[in-house]
């Protein structure tokens, strides 16, 4: 694994790199315990630095090909954002409760300015990541943006749902096809069809869902009504079906993040290599099943295992076939306007790739 | 090219890392050589002089690489973290990730950590936030409080509420007979709800109190109305719609801050914790604005269980009107269906009449 230097990129065939995670739950722990109470001392200022510190744990345990990632933002820029967005949170929940009209347009302004949020905040995580000391950089635009979050969603809905995985698949595009390593562009291999499967395995898990709701209160009905008066009965339907309905949309939105990762990472081109992805689903299921259960018990203190467990799970199962690692190509250190940088960092809205 | 370092003698000593050069992703082994006169890389075929001025490093973080730079594109990272320590301690600056580093890799701090985070997040929901909004509510203007109180009122005259359907001698009584009872009579408002907010009461910020038809018309004579507007006037005495706001904005912000790194729907469940601080602190302020109607009914010579009978007619809706509701529920369970809100932020029913029915027999 230590000599895939300089041959001639005519001749080389792929080699299998797999994607490493080293960081530990009880190290990670710790960093986690150190941040909370240091941001709590300093009334939230170490915050920037906690961010930063926890970042540079994850992407620094994180390797391909002898190469580490690092993650360079400087804590005073994100602060200064976090500072912005916490007075304009303030002033938006003071307005929603005492001015409920100015409040309504704040959350209009706010809905409309997403797009630009969006495109700071990838350009910005971007832009402080890197491989090998090579920067990843984002170049979508704002009416891009528009579009992945707002228009092709819209179509879905007009389209009663019908062109909703095209929509997911316009937005893995916007995600992916924007973002590059030095000079070289990714390439989303997933197409269409593979989000159509995935909303094919959806609709049928919640017709199965639905059926087997509706014979378990099929059952519980008669059961129920032994015990006369309908609003008791009401009541403990309504108990018994909201654990299960919110248990069932769990289900259902971690299959679909996992779906979805898995369909956006396999296949993803990076020049002449090709990163790959073979999760497996139900292990993903049971990793976020018990990573929440544990956390419940636990009152959220299992968080940073939870953090690290998933995380591990995730990197490892991609692999990068390498055809040529060694020659991405720095961009041209442009002067890039840093406005509006703050914000998508401070409004980070876990646009995951 | 004097004080190069912070200590002017030491055994020269070599790390073991990777250059990058900054303009493409190779990587090549390489050498940091540390000496009394300065840094020297070596790599391949190159070699690099640095100035012990020029060096950058990056902070300690559990045993990720570390990034050694100078002031120019290039990079020297490297897996040996002690050796960096070493050359990071001869350097000037760096002390907050020196200092950061020590607590992360001391456990018993870590676990010291834990238990002042659970102290200091316990202190901050549940004695910090609901203190400082009850100070800071008396610092807002009241012409501020009564212009936000006219704005919720026209909202929820757009949304909710329509004029009220008593007749104007009627309201004129009432108004007259509750102010009477109050050296500072706030201003009293009747409005007909619809059946989503039924037969209730409420305080807005500025000192407004408003009072359904349908609660009006619940009551079985006015004294029972006096009750429950007294525990309304306990609400606006106490500026307590103020102090909600405040509290309401507080809490979001350190769930912002708790939750702000977090996302994915596992994490959610640091939420809970918070949003069940916020309902506790609400249903105190409900038993406080309980505990001023008792006092004021016992004044005026009254009976506090007229508050307990109201509430219980609140709670177990019309008798004889609703043919839905044909099986009156005990009001011990009291989770009737559209209350379900009303009692997360107010104490149970059971609870509230039983405090209450407690004060009416403690002195005649």
């Amino acid at each position: 694994m230590t000599t895939e230097g300089h041959t001639p990129e005519a001749l080389t065939t792929a080699e299998i790199k797999a994607f490493h995670f080293n960081g530990s739950g009880s190290e990670f722990f710790r960093i986690w315990i150190v941040n909370i109470l240091l941001s709590i001392i300093t009334l939230g200022i170490y915050s920037a630095w906690a961010k930063v510190r926890t970042n540079r744990y994850l992407y620094g345990n994180t390797s391909v090909a002898e190469g580490y990632f690092d993650y360079h933002a400087e804590p005073l820029i994100i602060l200064r954002g976090r500072i912005i967005a916490v007075v304009l949170l303030l002033i938006y929940s003071f307005a929603a409760e005492l001015m409920p009209v100015l409040g309504a347009f704040m959350g209009l302004a706010l809905v409309i300015a997403l797009p630009f949020v969006v495109v700071r905040a990838l350009a910005f995580n971007a832009r402080v990541t890197s491989w090998r000391s090579i920067r990843f950089n984002f170049d979508g635009d704002v009416g891009q943006a528009f579009g992945a979050y707002f228009g092709w969603p819209l179509l879905g809905m007009l389209s009663l749902g019908l062109a909703m995985p095209f929509a997911w698949f316009k937005k893995a595009e916007f995600g992916v096809n924007n973002h590059r390593l030095g000079r070289t562009p990714f390439r989303l291999g997933a197409q269409p069809r593979h989000f159509y499967v995935i909303a094919l395995v959806l609709v049928l898990i919640g017709i199965a869902a639905v059926i087997a709701l509706g014979s378990m209160s099929s059952v519980l009905g008669p059961l129920l009504s032994a015990l006369d008066g309908d609003e008791e009965e009401a009541a403990a339907v309504v108990k018994i079906l909201l654990p299960v309905i919110f248990l069932l949309y769990f289900l259902v939105f971690s299959l679909f993040s996992a779906l979805r990762f898995r369909a956006v990472y396999n296949n993803l081109q990076l020049g002449d290599n090709r990163i790959n992805n073979s999760m497996s689903i139900g292990k993903y299921l049971l990793i976020a099943i018990t990573n929440t259960l544990l956390m419940a018990i636990t009152l959220g203190l299992y968080y940073p295992w939870a953090k690290v467990r998933m995380t591990r799970f995730l990197i490892d199962s991609l692999s990068l076939s390498a055809v040529n690692i060694d020659s991405f190509v720095a961009a041209a250190k442009e002067e890039q306007s840093a406005f509006g940088e703050e914000f998508g960092e401070a409004f980070d809205l876990g646009i995951g790739v | 090219m004097t004080e190069l370092y912070s200590r002017a003698t030491f055994a020269p000593f070599t790390i073991e890392g990777e250059f990058h050069d900054g303009q493409t992703s190779k990587s090549v082994p390489a050498q940091l050589l540390v000496n009394n006169r300065g840094a020297r890389l070596v790599a391949d075929q190159l070699e690099i002089e640095i100035s012990p001025a020029d060096l950058l490093l990056s902070d300690r973080i559990g045993n990720t690489p570390r990034r050694i730079e100078w002031h120019n594109d290039g990079a020297f990272v490297t897996q040996d973290n002690a050796g960096t320590d070493r050359l990071h301690r001869l350097l000037p600056g760096g002390k907050v990730g020196r200092l950061a580093f020590g607590l992360e890799s001391n456990l018993p701090f870590a676990i010291v950590a834990l238990v002042s985070v659970a102290l200091l997040l316990g202190s901050v929901m549940f004695w910090g936030i609901p203190t400082g909004a009850r100070y800071l509510a008396t610092q807002i203007p009241q012409s501020l409080a009564e212009r936000a109180g006219n704005e919720v009122m026209a909202a929820l005259d757009q949304i909710h509420l329509e004029p009220s359907t008593l007749s104007s001698e009627r309201a004129e009584e009432l108004r007259t007979y509750l102010a009477s009872h109050d050296p500072f009579p706030p201003v009293i408002s009747f409005r007909s709800a619809g059946e989503t907010i039924g037969p209730n009461a409420f305080a807005l910020p500025g000192g407004f109190v408003v009072i359904t038809d349908e609660l009006i018309a619940l009551a079985e004579n006015d004294e029972q109305i006096l009750a429950v507007y007294l525990h309304e006037t306990g609400h606006a005495r106490a500026l307590h719609s103020e102090t909600s706001v405040l509290t309401n904005s507080a809490w979001l912000v350190l769930l912002t801050l708790i939750t702000g790194d977090i996302n994915g729907m596992t994490e959610t469940i640091f939420a809970v914790p918070v949003m069940l601080g916020n309902l506790a602190f609400s249903r105190e302020l409900e038993r406080e604005a309980d505990d001023h109607a008792i006092t004021e009914l016992k004044a005026l010579g009254l009976d506090p269980s007229l508050l307990a009978d109201m509430l219980q007619r609140m709670t177990q809706g019309v008798p004889d009107t609703d043919t839905d509701m044909a099986s009156e529920e005990a009001s011990s369970s009291g989770e009737g269906d559209g209350l379900l809100d009303y009692l997360s932020t107010h104490p149970s029913t059971a609870e509230r009449l039983k405090r209450i029915r407690a004060a009416a027999h403690e002195r005649p």
